[in-house]
């Protein structure tokens, strides 16, 4: 076992896009707090002012630091690890090990959530893209020295789908963040722009539009559930679907005969999710396949009653299976509802697993999880650590014009010092008909951020920007070096 | 021709004779020689096409009527093949980063 020098980790899902709303951007902040706590040596490497901004308000008193050669450099030492969050979003270029970890040579560990796609081809690899792009996450996995899965369905079948050696892989679980917790006042009047108060009770199904969050099924139990039980309660299913799927849903109910018993708030907000578990009376989570669950344990810390299909990881979460029940035999569904709902005793069953499940999933264990793994696996095979190179991209015109031929000659003038930095070219091609990208080290300007990613480059100089008239390209390069230097001397 | 999966494939069985170190490391630069330009074209035409199917959009959304979805169809996929061709330097960048650890650690021992 050898102690854990740093650990960075891969902070951009925060704020990404298409990563921010789903579970992965919120189980990074999750992850990151919970490494926090446990006193881990965690480094949160971002790429904006606003990932830095959520960042430190999610978790104050994190380390952050934006993404560069230098901060990787500074935590290259034996022992040390990178751990990416965003391997589920690979490939499209997010970039999920970039390359500057790459050429430090850290091992690398990723967070596996789940592996639905490569299980489920015929709903999730349609596309020939599609194909290609599960085919290479299985390819990058396999060049890790190790997976964090949220349960330990995700890491079997993980192992399975990818080729990757079981024993490299480890469960790290999840966590729930505070704001899910039991009601402190009325939740209803925090409902009043989602759901109208009709004197009955809550049942809740978080779904989405996914067939494997199983909402058709669901419905269908409803209305096996005897009325006299549906006229004291109110299945509410939240998600937010588009129009389509709702009258979906719509259908379906209306074929249950539930259509009054049914309410569809669509997508709701943080605070008006946590008011609606609150107010639940039972929260009900049907799916065929889940990589972890989090509504399940969400339900669970705001002290409400849950129960659960008893396929993949989701048996995991509150380990009773009084709670479980078949998702794909309706008529299982409906009697576990109804019981859930009508029997006390069972009822203090439910609530008690529900409690034991808060204390066991937290951050503060997932992130102790986080460390004990690291530290006991290792790297997969020995490494040679190397800092990564120094670089300086300069961005602007390198054509035949009297700027560029200038900027070409700075370039080489700096390129030529010993111990120089490796000067990297961002070519403009605006206004000109012979585009100067091709070489080595040159690259148009407009593949910055998406496709050459920022983190590559020590400093980015917009030459435009400088005032560098002398007219001698030695002695700009002079005084451009010493600047730099200068600023990483007051970073360090 | 050297590549990726043969070289995997003799370092699974390897003996670590020091001549075999020798030519593995010439194939893995070899390797490096083809693979790193391929990378940097990849990087340098995926922005143009992203560029050139937007121009293009441009210009077809005027003119193009019942033909539309015909072309916004075939732009996304040129869209989404291009992304995916920096997924795939970016796995064989990986990928050839753990042969050189794992070469390099056959030298030593070597």
């Amino acid at each position: 076992m050898a102690d854990l020098p740093h650990l960075l980790v891969d902070a951009r899902p925060v704020n990404h896009p298409t990563a921010r709303n789903r579970g992965i951007g919120r189980y990074t902040i999750g992850l990151l707090g919970g490494l926090q706590q446990v006193g881990a040596p965690v480094v949160a490497l971002y790429e904006t002012d606003a990932e830095a901004t959520l960042l430190a308000d999610a978790v104050p008193g994190l380390a952050l630091q934006r993404w560069s050669p230098a901060a990787v450099r500074r935590c290259t030492e034996p022992g040390s690890w990178f751990l990416a969050t965003q391997l589920m979003l690979h490939p499209i270029p997010l970039d999920p090990v970039p390359r500057i970890i790459t050429e430090a040579g850290l091992p690398v560990a990723a967070v596996m959530y789940d592996v639905i796609p490569e299980r489920h081809p015929a709903q999730y690899q349609l596309r020939p893209t599609a194909r290609a792009q599960v085919q290479l996450r299985g390819m990058l996995t396999r060049t890790l020295d190790a997976l964090l899965a949220i349960s330990q369905f995700a890491a079997d079948t993980a192992a399975h789908e990818l080729r990757f050696p079981r024993d490299r892989i480890v469960t790290i679980g999840a966590g729930v963040e505070q704001q899910f917790a039991p009601a402190t006042s009325d939740p209803w009047p925090r409902l009043r722009g989602v759901l109208a108060a009709d004197g009955r009770g809550v049942v809740l199904m978080v779904s989405g539009a996914d067939t494997r969050k199983n909402t058709e099924r669901l419905l269908r139990a409803w209305g096996l559930v005897p009325a006299a039980v549906r006229a004291a309660q109110r299945l509410v299913v939240v998600g937010a679907v588009d129009d389509t799927l709702r009258w979906q849903w719509q259908q379906w109910a209306a074929e249950a005969g539930v259509t009054d018993d049914v309410a569809f708030t669509g997508g709701v907000t943080d605070d008006e999710m946590v008011a609606l578990h609150q107010a639940a009376a039972l929260a009900v989570m049907p799916s065929t396949e889940e990589g972890f669950g989090l509504p399940v344990l969400e339900a669970a810390a705001c002290g409400c009653a849950v129960i659960t299909s008893n396929v993949s990881s989701l048996p995991e979460v509150l380990a009773e299976p009084a709670a479980e029940f078949d998702p794909f035999d309706i008529a299982s569904m409906a009697a576990a509802i109804e019981r859930a709902l009508t029997d006390a005793e069972h009822r203090t069953v439910l609530l008690a697993a529900a409690r034991r499940a808060v204390q066991r999933w937290t951050w503060a264990n997932t992130g102790r999880a986080v460390v004990a793994a690291l530290e006991a696996l290792g790297p997969r095979q020995p490494r040679v650590l190397r800092p990564v190179a120094h670089r300086l991209a300069l961005a602007g015109r390198f054509d035949d014009s009297p700027i560029g031929v200038a900027n070409t000659s700075l370039a080489d003038a700096i390129g030529s010092r010993p111990g120089a930095p490796e000067v990297h070219l961002l070519v403009d091609n605006a206004g000109t008909d012979n585009p100067t990208n091709s070489g080595p080290q040159r690259f148009p300007i407009r593949a910055l951020g998406r496709f050459v990613h920022p983190s590559l480059f020590d400093h980015i100089i917009t030459l435009s920007a400088l005032d560098l008239s002398s007219g001698d390209a030695e002695l700009d390069a002079t005084a451009l070096l010493e600047w730099l230097e200068r600023g990483e001397r007051a970073v360090d | 021709m050297a590549s990726i999966s043969g070289l995997t494939r003799r370092l699974r069985g390897f003996a670590a004779l020091p001549n075999e170190v020798a030519a593995l490391r010439e194939e893995m630069a070899a390797l490096r020689e083809t693979v790193d330009p391929m990378n940097h074209v990849i990087l340098t035409l995926v922005p143009a096409i992203h560029h050139t199917v937007a121009l293009l959009s441009h210009d077809v959304h005027t003119g193009s009527e019942e033909a539309l979805p015909l072309f916004v169809g075939y732009a996304e996929r040129l869209r989404l093949d291009a992304d995916t061709a920096i997924g795939a330097a970016q796995v064989i960048e990986r990928q050839l980063s753990e042969l050189e650890h794992t070469i390099a650690t056959l030298r030593r021992d070597g």
